[in-house]
């Protein structure tokens, strides 16, 4: 019970049975309404429901008057809202990458932003599933997207990227469900058998009569494990099929095989960036900073910027690529990024996600909670803009010159945009406020045996 | 069925009374502990989980359907060439296969998880106790009648808290 | 294609039990916003949903093209050229195809209108309207001679005749054919030369080499359709050869001077020096034809004075370029030399470049083979300025007491206040226009006639093509022909009239004018006669023997031709040029000419001063930049286009813009560049369409000028891809090296039956967008408007890319090639648009056609992303059809609705229809039976569809040849459009 390990919690100086009954208090004190950041919970809920309210007014004026509300036109036919919807799948990833991969790799200061994590990957994906809905011509034909028995006989085209988009998505999303209730339910029971009212009513309904014997612990540590495996190689394949949305098509620019890992690494990226924009303020508005240390925030940190170089690799290989295939149009559009219209967005891209992560190499600005938010902020708008440039540039600069276009978001979607901003925070806040915001079982696992000890028996 | 449950402070208090049952031959039913732990499951010697199964044998379906339904859709539309592709273009569906493999094979371990624990929950049902989800830990040993005292007095010099008699 | 009143009810009925089962299957119409019928009784001559043909003459310009227009349900859905016409032999030009736009023109006049006190114009029933017009009549008849005066579209035949009746009557012989383009310099020069004062043929087919100094051909002169075919006859012929076929002369390439192999930029107003240089130089060079040996004598002293070397530094044509051309234009007797056209019709020496080019054609030996005189050209009829101004002077004097203006617009052309001030001056002006025009404004009292489509007519371009019109559809609004107005008016007014017009119906006179008999005469041999007229479309002698013609001494004009008159150019010389889609601004409001293009420099719905990068440098105007035009007779604001295709001295404004803001489409656009330009020639009684001495300035802000084709405004950054190749005369047959055979991953398909297939032969297109019209007809393409043409969201389903080569110049002569590309649906065998469709909405069909089903379509727009063509089009809105608009569209082809991708289709309709003919008549589908739009109307013969499976074919053959090639081959996606190479000499080895 050593206080000098960093990946657990103060608490762990204490006594172990204290420390596990502070741990239980602690966390559900949380989900009570009167903690004390409530009113600026509330608040920020509120905002949220505003904002993805008006994308919701904007998206039906949308529906009604056709897409030339957009600033969509002939070569450029996505734009914004495809670009924001690689992002939200984008910031998806890390939250699987920290609760799945790091567990497979015993990571144990994944514990306590884990649930957090988690949370943010369901509600992104449910954020990034809307804009393929959204910017459809026939948005209210949407369904015939999945593969169900119908009259006309006729199924999905599953040749089509689409396809394997929206299978790879809906998988993504009912795995990440299944982990998350899976990870939650010890904590469910917690909850059911110190709560008292609706709230430990419903929260005993979804624990499903756990009762935490070592047998139940058995299964579901075996079946925490497998999904964890499972769920690292979906969350793999699906931004590479995200990335093939891209690569399989003959745009210069898109047309590459290195796009599946650069989509992944850029994902696990951005979504690392996001977990910090959430966290940094959202452990205090919680009230769970003794839970998420700067230790926590400094090991995001260190993995962004392992990442950042990642990302920085692959920009370099476009620029070798473009040279070494020879093609006229792949050269074109590369020099088209450089010092086209959109070069200022390039460059952007590049600065925050290439040059200023790497701030993270001294210690002093992975341990600062402001320099952690800033920088999270920057790379998150560079990885935007990254998606955005890959989407857009393409598009508009391709093989017949007749035909190259420059294409920019008009208010109407950056009012969507904005609105996906309100749509994912809004989800999130809420659901993180109602459930333990720590993994509860998972912190008293590691009070329990702590990393000295697990060594020991290993 | 008759059972003792002990409450423990300590997990090592548990560790203790399970190898002091161990020595008197007692039947222990199970363990409770607020987390996992290996050294826990350990002692109490839980038979090995039958989620990978379930999960191989989900993967397995989700693998042939996947590639079973693709194959099948597109056989419904003989016409429908696309791109000069063969109507069975193998690369595309083994995507959407993988992806189905992955999907029931989730399904299928979650399922696997709650059968698996099933059993036992109807057991722990009668002996457990809030407190076992916050910060102590128990022991549930199979008894008849009799023994009750004789099995509470041996919990209580391992090092538990309480003890009671539980009928399910 | 039968007329009206030949099929009678029993027949009628006898045809329908045939037809109509086969109607149910052949023409099942898909479009949901159709309404059913409310016939109790059908008409004779309407078979629902079957189409019906008409022949008919087009009266979009004086050129006189036979036209076949296709109805349906009674409505007029598409028009083409009559196969049989000698004219156009089948073909049209893009505003040949707007034609049936016209009719359903929402601006048209729907009534008789009269100008009431207080300046409004107010409805009036017909027989108020023919008395007030024969009360004035009556009037100004008895109180003189010569007090009517009319003005009006060129007519022949029956109006022709009945006009002169008419106006002789009322005792005046003031009547004027007004057109803008009125050829008189050339008519002048042809009464010099040869003692007759007429336009001569061009047989572009027969000659070998043209030289060109600024006419139009390709576009407006004279009569596009058939010179655009002869012109691409001779350049098919001649494709091997290294010379080239076509020179052009002038300080500004119009879409004709693009298709030329050379380009001799001469300062403006000095092409009759060029010329003469030319004429010079043959025959210093000994180069005259044995024919024109005898002028050798006077000519050489006459020429001496215009020697390459003496007008060079006028002229900016090296002495090598003028002799590198003579040797040309000799040795590939008979060539072609044509004068200006009307961006060479200057102040001064239009008539002069005229002759200069009537000379050249002497000295080569053209005359009689590729020129000819007597060929009876209504256009020898026009009125000259002279008679304008005559006109306009007696107006003003008030001699004038009923103005008629019939069908002619002067105020929108003739750019004088004079006649504005006269017309304000005349008692009772009455028009016969149909729909509202910048002349009607000061009319009195509106008389609309009818539209052309739905009226009784003839018309006769050149002698012994007698062109008949007749309705192909019930007049739409209370319109009248003007015909039954002239006769009806005349009854009313005394006996004399009445006694010299008749009493006969409209319709009558013009029967029995054509039959020979009396109107009274009806049923057997002359109904069966009539049909068969009304079934060719009129009737079209051979052509006659041209008319033996001798070159007169004409030393004394050459040397009244001074090269120091050559007028300096004192800023910039302003280019006034006839518009490919509006002619003289007459066809502006059109929606579908204005969406298209202007084939020039891709920009729509606005006008535009072209100017060089030189000069806007040195005016610091960018791109859509306001500009003001300043010439001595006149100033205005217009769009900044920048160009390469004008000297960096010489700007060019196209007509057709700057119209009454009583047109809704295309009012309010732009401006009239007449308004720049003097009344008239100062040295002819024609019009002026070039004037040097015009100033301009940077004006303030910016206008909205779209132009589709982004390589025109991103030139410093274009790494244009070789789309459109070019094969050097040489090589023309031997076929380009493969860089490596074709690898695929999965095995080939088959087609059971048909493949369908397209040719098109670059070396023949000349970017005339006739086919882009025409698929806007015939495919139900919604007008989307300027705003979304600047955002980039077109919906035409073809379109023509210009792609510009630069070819090393050459003894002075610049070569670069200008290279149309009509770009549409390749429909890939290996398409990569129709993988990515998660909902099948796009698909490979059995025949080869990439199918696009529009109700399956949820609009991802992945497709459109993945087609290297870009080629398909979205709807980004709900687009409306103004009503009547709408009555146009095709009952045969999907009005496609909001969010759904829509694309090429090789118009399928028309391969079905061609497909179950043939089944229904138990054969295979023969070649030829089936022809999309765009190969339809082609005046240059350059689109060529058929199928890919039949070896004989015409498109198999072509797709075979050595020229043939695949846009953008390297993507492997196996299009089923064959491009042929443009050979072009001096084109870089190999290709590109």
């Amino acid at each position: 019970m050593a206080a000098t390990d960093p990946d657990v919690p103060s608490v762990s100086a204490l006594p172990l049975p204290v420390a596990l009954r502070r741990v239980t208090r602690d966390i559900l004190a949380t989900l009570e309404w009167h903690t004390p950041g409530w009113l600026a919970y509330w608040g920020a809920v509120g905002l949220c429901f505003f904002l993805w309210s008006l994308a919701l007014l904007v998206w039906t004026y949308q529906i009604y008057s056709g897409l030339h509300i957009t600033g969509l036109l002939h070569p450029v036919m996505w734009g914004a809202y495809i670009a924001t919807f690689v992002f939200w799948i984008g910031i998806a990833h890390s939250g699987t990458l920290i609760s799945a991969i790091l567990f497979l790799f015993r990571a144990r200061w994944r514990t306590s932003i884990a649930r957090a994590a988690e949370t943010m990957t369901i509600v992104a994906i449910a954020t990034a599933g809307l804009f393929p809905i959204l910017h459809l011509g026939r948005a209210w034909r949407f369904y015939w997207l999945i593969p169900y028995p119908n009259e006309r006989g006729l199924w999905v085209n599953f040749s089509s990227p689409l396809i394997w988009d929206a299978v790879a998505v809906g998988t993504y999303f009912v795995a990440s469900v299944l982990f998350w209730f899976l990870g939650l339910i010890p904590d469910f029971a917690s909850v059911r058998d110190h709560t008292a009212g609706w709230r430990g009513w419903i929260f005993g309904r979804l624990a499903v009569g756990w009762r935490g014997s070592a047998h139940e612990w058995r299964h579901f540590r075996s079946a925490y494990a497998v999904l964890a495996g499972l769920i690292t190689a979906l969350v793999i394949s699906v931004h590479s099929i995200v990335s093939w949305d891209f690569a399989v098509a003959i745009v210069p620019g898109w047309h590459s095989t290195i796009f599946a890992p650069y989509f992944v690494a850029g994902a696990v990226f951005s979504g690392l960036a996001m977990i910090l924009t959430l966290l940094v303020p959202g452990r205090v508005l919680l009230g769970i900073r003794e839970y998420v240390t700067d230790d926590h925030l400094e090991q995001v940190a260190k993995l962004i910027v392992a990442v950042s170089l990642i990302v920085t690799y692959s920009y370099a290989s476009e620029l070798f690529f473009a040279w070494y295939r020879g093609e006229p149009a792949e050269r074109s559009q590369f020099l088209f990024r450089a010092a086209g219209a959109y070069a200022p967005l390039v460059w952007l891209a590049i600065v925050c996600n290439s040059i200023v992560p790497l701030a993270f190499l001294r210690r002093a600005a992975r341990r600062s909670p402001a320099v952690l938010f800033a920088i999270s902020i920057a790379i998150n708008i560079g990885m935007w803009t990254e998606r955005f440039v890959i989407v857009v540039a393409s598009l508009a600069h391709e093989y017949d010159s007749y035909s190259w276009g420059r294409y920019w978001p008009t208010a109407f979607e950056w009012t969507v945009l904005l609105g996906s901003v309100g749509w994912f925070l809004f989800w999130f806040l809420l659901i993180i406020g109602h459930i333990p915001s720590v993994p509860m079982a998972e912190t008293k696992e590691h009070l329990i045996t702590p990393a000295s000890a697990e060594a020991a028996d290993s | 069925m008759i059972g003792v449950v002990a409450l423990f402070e300590v997990r090592d208090a548990l560790l203790d009374a399970i190898a002091a049952a161990r020595a008197q031959q007692l039947t222990i039913v199970t363990a409770f502990s607020p987390a996992y732990d290996p050294r826990i499951e350990a002692a109490v010697g839980v038979p090995r989980s039958a989620v990978s199964a379930w999960t191989f044998a989900g993967g397995v379906a989700g693998a042939i359907g996947g590639m079973a339904f693709t194959i099948w859709t597109v056989r419904q539309w003989p016409i429908l060439i696309l791109g000069g592709k063969p109507l069975v273009a193998l690369p595309s569906f083994l995507i959407v296969a993988f992806e189905s493999t992955i999907l029931i094979a989730v399904c299928a371990a979650l399922a696997g998880f709650f059968a698996g624990g099933r059993a036992m929950r109807r057991v722990a049902r009668a002996a457990y106790e809030p407190s076992l989800s916050e910060e102590r830990f128990g022991l549930l040993v199979a008894c008849v009648s009799a023994d009750a005292p004789l099995i509470g007095e041996l919990m209580t010099r391992s090092g538990a808290t309480a003890w009671r008699v539980v009928r399910s | 294609m039968a007329g009206i009143d030949s099929i009678e009810r029993r027949r009628f009925l006898k045809v329908i039990g045939l037809t109509s089962s086969a109607a149910l299957f052949d023409q099942c119409s898909p479009t949901g916003s159709e309404n059913v019928i409310p016939y109790f009784v059908s008409p004779d001559d309407v078979t629902p949903g079957v189409g019906a043909y008409y022949a008919t003459i087009c009266r979009q310009c004086p050129a006189g093209c036979g036209m076949v227009v296709k109805t349906i349900n009674g409505r007029i859905t598409k028009a083409e050229g009559n196969p049989k016409h000698p004219i156009n032999q089948g073909r049209l030009c893009g505003r040949g195809q707007a034609a049936v736009q016209a009719v359903y023109n929402p601006d048209r006049f729907r009534q008789p209108l009269f100008r009431q006190q207080n300046g409004t114009m107010a409805p009036i029933s017909w027989p108020d309207a023919e008395t007030m017009l024969a009360d004035k009549l009556g009037e100004s008849k008895r109180r003189g001679p010569n007090r009517i005066a009319w003005i009006g579209e060129l007519q022949t035949d029956s109006l022709d005749e009945l006009t002169a009746i008419w106006l002789h009557a009322l005792h005046s012989d003031r009547r004027l054919f007004y057109e803008s383009f009125d050829y008189e310099p050339l008519r002048q020069a042809g009464a010099i030369a040869f003692g007759r004062a007429e336009v001569p043929r061009y047989l572009f087919d027969r000659a070998n080499f043209i030289m060109s100094f600024g006419a139009e051909f390709v576009e407006t002169w004279i009569s596009n359709v058939e010179f655009t075919a002869g012109y691409s006859t001779t350049r098919q012929r001649r494709i091997r050869d290294a010379s080239g076929t076509f020179a052009c002369v002038s300080p500004r390439r119009s879409l004709t001077g693009l298709n030329a192999d050379v380009w001799v930029p001469a300062r403006p107003g000095s092409e009759v020096l060029v010329a003469l240089a030319t004429a010079h130089a043959i025959v210093d060079q000994g180069l005259v034809h044995p024919s024109a040996g005898a002028h050798a004598g006077w000519l050489r002293p006459a020429l001496a004075r215009f020697a390459a070397g003496r007008t060079a530094a006028l002229t900016d044509v090296s002495p090598d370029s003028i002799g590198a051309l003579a040797r040309q234009f000799t040795a590939a007797a008979p060539s072609l030399a044509i004068g200006g056209g009307v961006g060479g019709t200057g102040l001064r020496h239009a008539a002069s470049l005229e002759i200069a080019a009537l000379l050249l054609n002497v000295l080569a030996g053209n005359v009689g083979e590729s020129l000819t005189y007597g060929a009876g050209y209504a256009l020898d009829r026009l009125a000259t300025r002279d008679d304008l101004d005559q006109l306009i002077q007696s107006t003003t004097r008030g001699d004038v007491d009923v103005l008629l203006v019939h069908k002619a617009n002067p105020v929108l052309t003739l750019p004088t206040t004079a006649l504005t001030s006269a017309l304000s001056h005349v008692p009772f002006v009455v028009s016969f226009a149909s729909g509202p025009d910048e002349t009607t404004d000061y009319a009195h009292l509106i008389l609309p006639d009818h539209h052309f489509l739905e009226a009784w007519g003839d018309y006769t371009p050149r002698a012994g093509v007698n062109g008949v019109m007749q309705p192909v559809a019930e007049r739409l609004f209370d319109t009248r022909a003007t015909g039954d107005v002239l006769i009806d008016v005349a009854n009313q007014i005394d006996d004399e009239c009445a006694r010299a017009c008749g009493h006969a119906a409209w319709r009558d006179y013009v029967r029995s004018r054509w039959l020979g008999d009396g109107a009274a005469a009806r049923g057997g041999e002359s109904d069966l006669r009539w049909s068969e007229t009304l079934r060719t479309g009129g009737r079209f002698a051979a052509d006659a023997a041209p008319a033996p013609v001798a070159l007169r001494d004409i030393s004394s004009t050459l040397n009244s031709i001074r090269p120091d008159e050559i007028e300096p150019i004192d800023g910039f010389a302003l280019v006034v040029s006839p518009s490919m889609h509006f002619y003289d601004g007459r066809s502006a409001n059109e929606s579908w000419l204005q969406e298209v293009p202007d084939p020039i420099t891709s920009t729509v719905w606005n006008g535009y001063v072209a100017l060089h990068p030189d000069a806007a440098g040195r005016l610091g105007v960018g791109e859509g930049d306001g500009v003001r035009v300043i010439s001595p007779y006149g100033r205005l604001e217009a769009a900044a286009h920048i160009t390469r295709d004008t000297r960096a001295d010489t700007i060019a404004m196209p007509l057709g813009y700057g119209r009454s803001p009583s047109l809704h489409v295309g009012g309010r656009r732009g401006a009239n560049p007449a308004a720049l330009l003097p009344p008239r020639a100062a040295d002819g009684a024609h019009a002026c369409w070039r004037i040097n001495g015009v100033r301009l300035e940077r004006a303030t802000g910016r206008v909205l000028l779209p132009v589709l084709d982004a390589t025109m405004t991103a030139a410093a950054e274009s790494t244009r891809q070789a789309l459109a190749t070019m094969v050097r005369p040489d090589r023309v047959d031997r076929p380009e090296a493969q860089p490596h055979p074709p690898v695929d991953f999965y095995p080939a398909h088959s087609h059971p039956e048909h493949r369908w297939g397209m040719a098109i032969d670059l070396n023949a297109c000349t970017g005339c967008h006739a086919c882009v019209v025409a698929c806007y007809g015939e495919n139900n393409i919604a007008v989307v408007g300027e705003q979304f043409c600047a955002q980039g969201r077109e919906m035409s389903w073809i379109r023509i890319e210009r792609q510009s080569h630069a070819v090393p110049a050459d003894r002075g002569l610049q070569r670069d090639a200008h290279v149309f590309m009509p770009m549409l649906c390749q429909q890939c065998d290996e398409a990569p648009c129709e993988s990515v469709c998660p909902v099948y909405a796009t698909y490979h069909n059995p025949e080869g056609l990439n199918a696009q089903v529009y109700v399956r379509c949820i609009g991802t727009r992945f497709c459109s992303n993945n087609c290297p063509y870009k080629v398909r089009r979205f709807n980004w809105a709900r687009y409306g059809w103004p009503a009547p608009l709408g009555e146009q569209l095709n009952p045969d082809v999907t009005v496609r609705s909001a969010g759904v991708m829509e694309k090429c289709t090789f118009c399928v309709q028309r391969i079905q229809a061609g497909k179950f003919e043939a089944k229904r008549e138990g054969r295979a589908v023969r070649d030829g039976d089936i022809t999309p739009a765009c190969a339809q109307t082609c005046p240059a013969d350059a689109i060529v569809f058929g199928d890919l499976h039949d070896p004989n074919s015409r498109v198999s053959r072509l797709s075979g040849a050595a020229r043939g090639y695949h846009a953008l081959e390297e993507l492997n996606t196996r299009p089923a459009i064959t491009y042929l190479r443009r050979s072009v000499p001096g084109a870089p080895d190999g290709g590109d």
